[in-house]
């Protein structure tokens, strides 16, 4: 053994410093990771679920038929006329059987098959109310603009004590401001290219959907926390769940920041594809507020964002005054704040 | 002379748990016990050393200790038997890892965890092959646990090499490239989807000339023919080496021509090939996953991640890094000495000794 080899927690420490040098390098793009993921699922015998009922139907109806003509044949000289005459003897008992045994087969295929019909509307019905899927991955990669919003997360993040997430983290903008303030941040985005967008700049950026992320982090794993783009697509069912979820990743103490979309200005400011096929609606400030206080988080502020108003009068102009204060009334019932912060504390 | 019997489910000699269940007689008879073994399926060259299970004619101080490791009509036989019993607990594999694969295996498998667990109300001793193992009884309701490793015989890691098979992967090293191994079934449970993802993350960052070695033959079809669809789709078809089930000199063959064991198992009651890299010098990659962590013990580079970059970089360490290599091979062999079948054997002994004796008091 050679004394000079280093421990193995050391090689440890240096085979992650490896890894990030390599996804910066962009030498294995994040998407690379993602792509060979679905290549393999895929191929992975997920949705033969239909098949396999109507192959086990198929199977159990042929099974449900009892044979009563025992082969007969043999080898050694008599034994095939002693079976023969075996059969026919008792065939009128073997009969009496076989014939309750295939009727009783026989219902229990149909009434197989009869649940399988009812099973299989009902999941029709739900495809119908259940909306579309649209986890990111397949939209046009749109970097979001969370510029507005730095300066707000920055004061919350910095003196984080543990790894800072950013789900959904986009072109990792947020991510580049974080750790230029010294914040240990990191992000999480479905959209591969964005990501590999984010780890070209220096950060440290996973291609993941970022509910599943959330789930395979450790329990109070989390320093700090930022939810942003997601947030306003999701179920409402799933928008819970990533309360509850932020709740529990988050160590006690610990800053969440969640940057959501005003429901009134989400068509506007949302790509039709993107708003039309998202599985879920933005929720108001108000209720993002109720539902983290409700799983533990102190402190819950609420920050509304620019109001993209009319274009006011020269203050020099007659009677500008009372024009601009109408002006901004109605710019302000018109459109309001685009976007909102809630920031929020997770109880110790 | 009391007598400590053994059911088994499958008594098959090329396999650790038939021939544990050999040293295991051995052991006992050592004891002054008198002991058989009774299986519901025996491999022809076994059949002189078993019985079949239904053939147990009991007698007053006898003891059953059955090895469990899958679902059987053994272990619905010995619920039903008065006997003090004993059971000797090898893992099942979770239901959930075959599921979505191979349903009706799902479901033996987990028909194998319902009978273990139903054993704990009659047995009087569950023996564990590792601490992960015993965890898993205890959590089953079992009272009375130890760990006992299996019980190895190195000597038959030691067969003759295969020639042409050791001259093919010498002729692959010549041209370039590592060779990287595992050996295990192909299971979802050993995940060597994950293992073809590593491969190709390691050629395209390190060493584009590498090769992946898959020794087991498939016990999930299912997953065999989805695996060997993934190579072909990802384009490493001529890099990755299904070699199936081999004999033990093919065996032997490929644990010497290799550079590295990579596990990516994501489950693992034990995991007797990283044993068999430490025998054969060879440096092991592996995912921390369920008992392996237990079994190495620092004998190689545990990883708490299995995505391909993080596997890749690890792979690159180990086989660039000479002063590690023989570390991690030093480290092996003296981890290796832990299961030496005299202490191994020992342990076994004890514990059955204090079992009996707390049966007696």
């Amino acid at each position: 053994m050679s004394d000079t080899a280093p421990s193995l927690d050391q090689v440890r420490r240096e085979i992650d410093e490896e890894v990030r040098a390599k996804r910066a390098s962009g030498a294995l793009p994040p998407s690379l990771e993602r792509e060979l993921d679905l290549a393999f699922d895929k191929f992975a015998p997920v949705g033969a679920l239909d098949n396999d009922f109507g192959e086990a139907l198929k199977a159990a109806d042929r099974a449900a038929f009892v044979n009563v003509a025992v082969p007969t044949a043999s080898s050694k000289p008599g034994v095939s006329f002693v079976k023969r005459l075996l059969r026919k003897a008792m065939a009128w008992y073997l009969n009496y059987l076989a014939q309750q045994v295939t009727a009783f087969g026989s219902a229990t295929v149909r009434a197989l098959r009869a649940l399988g019909e009812r099973l299989g509307a009902i999941e029709a019905q739900i495809g119908e109310v259940r909306p579309a899927v649209d986890d990111g991955s397949e939209r046009p990669p749109v970097a979001p603009d969370l510029s507005e919003w730095v300066e707000l997360v920055v004061a919350r993040m910095n003196g984080a004590r543990g790894r800072v997430l950013h789900a959904e983290c986009g072109d990792g903008a947020m991510l580049r401001a974080l750790t230029a303030a010294g914040v240990d941040a990191y992000g999480v985005d479905p959209r591969g290219p964005l990501v590999d967008g984010a780890v070209a700049a220096g950060g440290d950026a996973w291609p993941d959907d970022p509910l599943a992320h959330l789930g395979a982090v450790a329990d109070h794993g989390l320093g700090g926390l930022i939810l942003s783009g997601c947030v306003d697509r999701l179920s409402l069912a799933r928008q819970r769940s990533l309360v509850e979820l932020a709740a529990r990743k988050l160590a006690g103490g610990a800053p969440l920041v969640l940057i959501g979309t005003d429901p009134r200005a989400w068509e506007r400011v949302t790509p039709a594809l993107e708003a039309d096929l998202a599985p879920g609606r933005p929720l108001h400030s108000a209720t993002w507020q109720h539902l983290l206080e409700r799983a533990g988080f102190a402190g819950v502020a609420v920050t509304d964002g620019r109001v993209e108003g009319l274009e006011r009068v020269p203050d020099s102009a007659a009677g500008a005054a009372v024009i601009n204060a109408n002006l901004d009334k109605l710019g302000q019932a018109l459109f309001g704040p685009a976007t909102f912060a809630v920031a929020a504390v997770r109880s110790t | 002379m009391s007598a400590v019997h053994q059911f088994i489910p499958s008594f098959v000699s090329r396999d650790a748990i038939g021939a544990h269940t050999l040293q295991v007689r051995s052991v006992l008879q050592e004891m002054g016990l008198r002991s058989e073994v009774f299986a519901e399926n025996t491999s022809p060259d076994l059949e002189p050393h078993s019985r079949p299970y239904e053939s147990y004619r009991p007698k007053p101080g006898d003891w059953l200790l059955y090895q469990a490791s899958t679902g059987s009509k053994v272990a619905e036989y010995l619920l039903g038997r008065p006997e003090p019993q004993i059971v000797n607990y090898h893992n099942v594999t979770p239901a959930s890892t075959f599921g979505r694969w191979e349903p009706r295996l799902a479901d033996e498998m987990a028909d194998g965890r319902r009978q273990v667990a139903k054993l704990a109300s009659v047995a009087r001793h569950g023996l564990a092959v590792s601490q992960y193992n015993e965890a898993e009884l205890k959590e089953m309701g079992y009272r009375s646990t130890s760990v006992t490793p299996l019980l190895l015989d190195f000597s038959t890691f030691d067969h003759d090499v295969d020639r042409p098979t050791l001259d093919w992967l010498s002729r692959l090293r010549d041209r370039g490239g590592a060779s990287i191994l595992f050996v295990g079934r192909i299971a979802p449970n050993k995940a060597q989807h994950d293992l073809v993802k590593a491969l190709i993350a390691y050629r395209t960052l390190y060493d584009p000339a590498a090769r992946l070695h898959l020794v087991g033959g498939a016990s999930s079809p299912a997953y065999f023919d989805a695996l060997r669809r993934f190579v072909g789709h990802t384009g490493v078809r001529d890099s990755v080496d299904f070699a199936g089930s081999v004999s033990d000199a093919v065996r032997s063959s490929y644990f010497r021509g290799a550079d590295v064991l990579l596990c990516l198992s994501d489950h693992e009651g034990f995991c007797v090939p990283l044993l068999e890299a430490m025998y054969n010098g060879l440096p092991i990659v592996a995912y921390a996953s369920s008992a392996i962590p237990e079994t190495l013990q620092g004998a190689g580079i545990l990883l708490d991640s299995k995505e391909p970059v993080v596997v890749a970089a690890a792979l690159h360490r180990v086989l660039s890094d000479e002063a590690l290599r023989s570390r991690l091979v030093e480290a092996g062999r003296r981890r290796l000495a832990d299961f030496s079948l005299d202490r191994t054997r020992r342990t076994f002994a004890e514990a059955i000794s204090a079992v009996l004796a707390e049966g007696a008091g």
